[in-house]
């Protein structure tokens, strides 16, 4: 069982190191757009690696099915999420998505 | 009638995932709550033809692998434009015209831009046109190129 530690350990830190780009980025991409690009880098990649690291950790066992779910979920609610606060935004200042917005220097 | 009944047994089987006990009471307790779920939606009118559900097909596991590969690629492809220098990235809009002619595909098509890194949908207008917004050339002509369309197409097949 010890390559089956060693690759959901593997997979785990995969995930978290992508989590932490995602979050890097957020900090770093010059505008709204382009910081909701970086996150979405967390709520793909990251979650897909981190719950596929947990779900071969927990084997066939009741946890792995609701962690399965929780994927699931995540995989659909995500990019609603992120497609609700980009149209938003659309309909409040087009600057926003064209990258103009004076909001972003502050 | 065999709508009502799928979706009643599939709640139940939900429950029992969920739960993961055979006890007497717990037994009963779902099958109550699997009813008055069921009979709320009834009443909410979820069963009748004006909704368009998703429907489960054969092809949906060859699509998944399909969008895991896309979105290992393009995670790759956004993770270097983060690390690397702010003149890398060049935001653009992008309108497109999708193919699918069911709403539920137009979804499909539009979470699946999104769930990808590096392209996010915006709007979907009244003419059914996703306009999205991409952070790069290469992901601006990933959609351009329209490979999400022919797959979602595929997924959606032809039924009427």
């Amino acid at each position: 069982m010890l390559y089956v530690d060693w690759l959901s350990a593997l997979l785990v830190l995969i995930g978290s190191l992508f989590c932490l780009i995602g979050a890097f980025g957020f900090i770093k991409m010059p505008d709204f757009i382009t910081r909701v690009h970086s996150a979405s880098l967390i709520d793909s990649f990251g979650a897909i690696l981190i719950i596929t690291g947990l779900i071969i950790q927990a084997g066939l066992t009741m946890a792995s099915i609701k962690l399965a779910m929780i994927l699931l979920f995540l995989l659909i609610t995500g990019p609603t999420a992120i497609h609700a606060l980009v149209n938003t935004a659309l309909h409040d200042d087009k600057n926003y998505i064209t990258g103009k917005d004076s909001a972003s220097n502050t | 009638m065999k709508t009502i009944f799928i979706s009643f047994v599939s709640l139940y089987i939900l429950w029992e995932l969920l739960s993961g006990y055979f006890k007497t009471n717990l037994i009963v307790l779902g099958i109550i709550s699997c009813v008055f779920v069921t009979i709320l939606s009834i009443k909410l009118k979820i069963y009748s033809k004006q909704h368009e559900r998703i429907r489960l097909n054969l092809k949906l596991p060859l699509y998944i692998p399909w969008l895991l590969k896309e979105i290992i690629k393009s995670n790759l492809h956004v993770a270097r434009c983060i690390l690397s220098s702010n003149e890398s990235i060049q935001p653009q809009l992008v309108t497109i015209k999708p193919s699918q002619k069911t709403s539920a595909g137009i979804a499909v098509h539009a979470n699946s831009i999104t769930l990808t890194p590096g392209t996010v949908s915006i709007d979907i207008n009244d003419k059914n046109e996703i306009l999205v917004h991409a952070l790069t050339n290469d992901t601006a002509q990933g959609i351009i190129n329209g490979d999400i369309d022919k797959q979602v197409t595929k997924l959606e097949g032809n039924k009427p």
